[in-house]
């Protein structure tokens, strides 16, 4: 069987398993709302305008909403193992590395269907009160620069990590990785990831590409710069996803 | 103790309906429980065990109602199940899963339950792999533990739900023994697809089809519906057609022998056979509709 | 024989939870008291490294136990067989609850008699009252994980909701100490705002939910059916 047939089903599958779940839905509903109402306190200034509106919007979502998305693909390969799907897939011809390709990619588009609604609702909020039809063409740019990268990078170690850790334990490590390396203000003098290209909350973009400072950073990046840090956040989650794929060859090759 | 069914239904989510005003009585001994796929064994056994609620109707076992939560504690202290999917604690072993079951089951005399734990190992088997992960047992191991836990409490009512699956055909025999052994005085309800199982176990039976009871009898009983509808049809030509069913083909060389169950016209090579449980069971699941339910509308 | 029967019962449990989910509260104190010494030696301002541990206390082990819990919650090999035994199931779950609940309380006592006795410029508040810093948080975060895993019958997604309130609430602190409809939830009052006023009253209105999240989890677990249809998967 021909890998990207082998991955287009793997995808079309996991997509449909996934928004069905209602659980998905309910958490990144829940996780919005948080991040609405201080969105909404950032923007009640009467100063604010559409730009600055779309910004805090993007900011916002790329802060909380990759760690709902992650968190919720993280017993995506654990449910294979538990309900002993995993012995079943081994025997077909198709590669293991297609399949895990499609189910990063299948699930986690599911994931970005509540996402990307939650952030229209969010655009039409912005057009309605600010009457900027210009605001959609931001909108658009800023999500695809600035939240997307870093759902991607989420998802990718969120469906590649539980291959070897407990579900639990990383769910607990990941939430303490967010906070530190995307989320940690420098007066704690804890070093950390959050001023490096590796903030997967989209600071480098946000600041190169629009020119709209991050909280507590103050980066001046290149647009080069802001690109990079994009294909670093995307690169390193299909990194992932592959240390996984050969880890599993490893232990299917021990068997 | 016996068992008393009335108009029993269950309906899940999504307007499923597993159970259709399902009446059945289930007398002491041995009882076995025939139907296909979806036709509601499952979650007949799961509201006798007290798992589900039925959506209507009542249940009584002995003097308890099935339905009362205070009946359904009552009829739990008597219960042994042996769930279709039976699920163990892997890192556990034989030993320390049997001894927490009784343990759960009220078996409160540690010397006395860990007595019956060992004589429950050494019955099915297993006393020499007791201290191993129930990780590493085999299927059938860990079907033949399950088994044990079911009786540990010594039960009245004892539920077994496909018990044989995967099992190799001498432990089909020695557990077959077993619950022949246990029905003398206690109700054993067996459910299960091998039909073999039951003729060898259950004088009575029910066959449930859709939700429903299309058959509640002895084994004679439904023998004896079936008489002249089996036979045996030698041909060398094409596959025999008609209002019948065929249950197995036989290649003789020169010739094929069909063993077919239905109404059939008289015809030549057709020679009419006694009918075995298989035979009736096929019978039955062509002539019987069910009832249809109520017209539900979402 | 009572007391036999019930070492019996939690020894059984012990082995069915298993080693991990009991190692996961000392591995945090330790990977935390060995980060507060890398800071020392390197001469970090004692208040930061303050900061760090009462971090721990507060924020780190509470969260590890509502997310282990809202998995034990969910998860159960023998969840068919447990549901016909004549002991009512919700007293084997919150047997279970209990015990990692138990065991995360008392090694954050433990880590907070050690800190008393090793390091006594750290804590902000006495020895009695310090000991709300952690047991608040802890139990709001175990009744909101064990609650919300057993509505949504999924452990992965009630560990999200867990982890974006956590990181909701460090990330503005600000806002949740100074609103007065989020004060009674703020599980990080010690850490930001440990003179304030409301303190106390934020540490008996989070344990007081938490009480409240836990009957609701035991109301939830006494319909059989409802928790039998196990994990969403």
């Amino acid at each position: 069987m021909n890998i990207p047939s082998v991955t287009g089903g793997a995808l079309r599958y996991e997509f449909f398993m996934q928004i069905r779940r209602r659980s998905i839905w309910l958490v990144l509903i829940l996780t919005s709302i948080l991040s609405v109402i201080l969105w909404l306190a950032f923007i009640s200034d009467a100063s604010a305008q559409a730009v600055d509106a779309i910004m805090y919007l993007a900011e916002f979502t790329a802060w909380f909403l990759p760690v709902g998305a992650g968190l919720v693909l993280a017993d995506r390969l654990a449910r294979d193992k538990r309900l002993h799907v995993d012995e079943i897939l081994d025997t077909f011809p198709g590669s293991l590395g297609a399949r895990l390709i499609g189910k990063y990619l299948g699930s986690t588009l599911a994931t970005l269907v509540p996402v990307i609604l939650i952030y229209m609702l969010g655009v039409g909020y912005i057009l309605a009160r600010y009457h900027d039809p210009h605001s959609l063409l931001l909108a658009l740019e800023t999500f695809i620069t600035i939240p997307l990268p870093g759902i991607l990078f989420a998802a990718g170690f969120s469906v590649a990590l539980p291959v070897i850790l407990k579900v639990p334990i990383y769910q607990i490590l990941f939430v303490g990785y967010w906070f530190w390396a995307n989320l940690m203000s420098p007066r704690f003098h804890i070093p950390s990831l959050t001023g490096t290209m590796l903030n997967a909350t989209g600071p480098w973009a946000q600041e190169a590409f629009f020119h709209f400072q991050w909280v507590f950073l103050r980066l001046n990046p290149t647009v080069w710069q802001g690109i990079a840090s994009i294909i670093l956040l995307i690169g390193l989650s299909f990194l992932a996803i592959c240390a996984a794929w050969l880890y599993l060859c490893w232990e299917r090759a021990r068997r | 103790m016996h068992i008393k069914i009335d108009n029993l239904s269950k309906t899940y989510r999504g307007n499923v309906h597993a159970l259709n005003s399902l009446s059945l009585i289930i007398p002491q001994g041995m009882f076995g429980l025939l139907g296909p796929n979806g036709a509601g064994k499952t979650t007949l056994m799961r509201i006798l065990a007290g798992i589900l609620h039925p959506s209507s109707g009542t249940l009584h076992v002995g003097q308890y109602s099935g339905t009362s939560e205070k009946g359904r504690a009552v009829i739990k202290q008597i219960l042994g199940y042996l769930p279709q999917e039976l699920g163990m604690y892997p890192d556990l072993s034989a030993y320390e899963f049997l001894d927490y079951v009784g343990l759960l089951k009220g078996l409160k005399d540690r010397t006395l339950r860990q007595q019956r734990v060992e004589q429950l190992l050494e019955m099915v088997a297993l006393s020499n792999v007791a201290r191993r992960k129930i990780k590493t047992f085999s299927g059938g191991m860990k079907r033949r533990l399950g088994i044990a836990q079911a009786i540990i409490n010594d039960p009245q009512l004892l539920i077994v739900d496909e018990p044989t699956a995967g099992l190799d055909p001498e432990e089909r025999i020695r557990f077959r023994n077993l619950l022949t052994d246990l029905g003398g005085n206690r109700t054993v309800l067996l459910s299960t697809h091998i039909v073999e199982d039951i003729a060898q176990t259950c004088q009575n039976i029910a066959v449930m089809k859709s939700g429903q009871v299309i058959f509640q009898g002895t084994v004679a009983q439904m023998l004896q519906a079936t008489n002249g509808k089996v036979w045996l049809i030698t041909t060398s030509g094409p596959r025999p057609e008609g209002n019948f069913t065929i249950v197995s083909a036989l290649n003789m060389g020169a010739n094929v022998q069909y063993r077919v169950v239905g109404n059939l016209s008289p015809r030549a090579g057709a020679v009419p056979t006694e009918p075995g449980l298989e035979d009736g069971y096929v019978w039955l699941m062509h002539t019987h509709q069910p009832q249809p339910v109520g017209i539900q509308t979402r | 024989m009572k007391t036999v029967l019930r070492l019996d019962h939690l020894r059984h449990e012990v082995r069915i939870l298993g080693p991990v989910l009991f190692l996961v509260p000392p591995a945090l104190a330790v990977t935390f008291a060995g980060l507060a010494a890398m800071l020392f030696v390197g001469n970090v301002v004692h208040s930061f490294i303050a900061s760090l541990l009462v971090a721990g206390f507060e924020a780190c082990l509470p969260l590890a136990a509502g997310i282990v819990l809202s998995t034990v919650a969910v998860q159960d090999a023998s969840l068919e067989l447990l549901l016909t035994m004549p002991v009512v199931y919700r007293r084997i779950a919150f047997l279970r609850f209990s015990l990692i609940l138990c065991w995360t309380l008392f090694m954050e006592l433990l880590a907070t008699l050690a800190l008393f006795a090793f390091l006594p410029w750290v804590p902000v508040k006495p020895l009695e009252a310090f000991q709300l810093t952690w047991l608040a948080p802890s139990l709001w975060l175990a009744g909101a994980g064990i609650l919300l895993a057993l509505v949504l019958r999924s452990r992965a997604s009630s560990g999200a909701i867990l982890g974006c309130i956590w990181i909701f609430q460090l990330t503005f602190h600000s806002y949740f100490a100074q609103s007065g409809w989020t004060q009674p939830w703020f599980l990080f009052a010690t850490l930001y705002t440990p003179n304030a006023q409301f303190w106390l009253t934020n540490r008996l209105e989070l344990i007081a939910t938490a009480l409240v999240l836990l009957c609701a989890a035991w109301w939830f677990l006494h319909d059989p059916e409802r928790r039998f249809f196990g994990e969403d998967a």
